[in-house]
């Protein structure tokens, strides 16, 4: 009989935690998956390469600085234009980080999976993944501090909706001397314009350097046939490990 | 700066380098020098290819030479090849040389023994000075 009522509760434990998963929002990303709203999930899986520039903003402006990190970019930019070399992370080979990985250097190749976008950069064969099973992020004084923070998204409509907190604050935009805080989150809208180009609306927020959130718009095109993903480890062959005074290659 | 090498200095306008990996601050972008010589190594690596290059100076003494070029991505998909330079391969290299005067430069253009030019193609990677 206390056997039979354990067994009881447990079933209905059970029905419960089933009942829950109903509701975990969109939970399925692979592509054709027809969600709630009706709208189907969009195929963006594939390898894709930038149609713009390896600088960060294809518009050209600096980001809404506040004085102090502005005077930070004019400081380097001064000390570049007299021969100095400014430090960029990648040339000793750290990752490019948030959101300079969105930049794409080299092809992204996007993955579509149950409860998770999963986006491959060739640029040193880093990833991001992006959780769509309805996880929140961690808190705030509990998440991890990375190079490629933590992202989490959902559909709206045919978009992909992203958020992405726990960033380093030394990350870099692209090679020129721009700098950030370590207040530096990132949200995205991610969609196909059409069967053969992607969007990436990215808006960068950053309380402590920035005075407004900055908008910047990156296009990608479909891989062709032979597109591939190649292997790229920068720790190979890098000369240019970056230490003041340290100013060329070793023979 | 000897005669024999073929040494000449150029005001070479906006030739920026390929490459996304760092800042070119360390090469003379003003500047071209035609290096000729022979292959010694063709380092087909990330985050760049270099080509060891021996240049013989007037005086008889042989000097390497370290050129650096794009990442094997980046020229694999302009049609370099692992091989397209072998060790023994006589060459003549453009370069921007190091500010500091160490035998070394990045990657300009060149011209094979076969007459076969390579050139850089891709857009600039270092930001414009009005960035």
């Amino acid at each position: 009989m206390r056997d039979g009522r354990v067994v009881l509760v447990r079933m209905a434990g059970m029905a419960m935690a089933i009942a829950m998963l109903g509701t975990v929002p969109a939970l399925a990303q692979v592509p054709g998956t027809k969600l709630k709203d009706g709208a189907v999930v969009p195929d963006m899986s594939g390898i894709w390469e930038r149609i713009e520039g390896i600088r960060f903003n294809p518009a050209g402006q600096l980001p809404p600085y506040n004085a102090e990190y502005r005077r930070r970019y004019d400081q380097a930019m001064e000390a570049r234009s007299r021969g100095e070399r400014v430090a960029d992370p990648t040339s000793s080979c750290l990752p490019q980080g948030m959101p300079r990985f969105m930049v794409a250097s080299y092809p992204l190749e996007f993955l579509q999976t149950k409860g998770q976008v999963t986006i491959i950069a060739e640029w040193s064969s880093q990833v991001r993944r992006i959780f769509t099973d309805g996880r929140g992020h961690p808190p705030a004084d509990e998440i991890d501090i990375t190079f490629n923070g933590h992202s989490i998204g959902h559909w709206e409509g045919q978009v992909l909706v992203v958020d992405t907190t726990g960033i380093r604050g030394d990350t870099s935009f692209d090679a020129s001397p721009m700098t950030h805080s370590d207040q530096l989150t990132v949200s995205e809208r991610i969609y196909l314009k059409d069967p053969k180009t992607l969007v990436a609306e990215l808006t960068v927020t950053d309380p402590g350097a920035f005075t407004a959130p900055w908008k910047v718009v990156r296009t990608y095109r479909r891989g062709g046939p032979d597109a591939r993903i190649m292997e790229y480890v920068c720790e190979e062959n890098n000369r240019e490990i970056f230490l003041p005074g340290q100013n060329q290659p070793k023979p | 700066m000897n005669k024999r090498l073929l040494f000449f200095l150029l005001l070479a306008g906006a030739a920026l380098p390929v490459l996304a990996h760092h800042s070119f601050s360390m090469f003379d972008e003003t500047k071209e020098v035609v290096l000729k010589g022979v292959v010694k190594e063709f380092q087909w690596s990330n985050p760049h290819t270099w080509i060891q290059l021996n240049v013989t100076d007037e005086s008889g003494k042989v000097v390497e030479w370290s050129i650096e070029n794009g990442s094997p991505n980046l020229l694999g998909r302009q049609g370099w090849k692992r091989n397209t330079l072998k060790s023994g391969d006589q060459i003549q290299i453009t370069i921007n040389p190091l500010r500091d005067g160490q035998p070394g430069g990045s990657f300009v253009r060149a011209v094979l023994s076969d007459g076969r030019t390579l050139g850089r193609t891709a857009a600039p990677a270092t930001p414009p000075a009005t960035y």
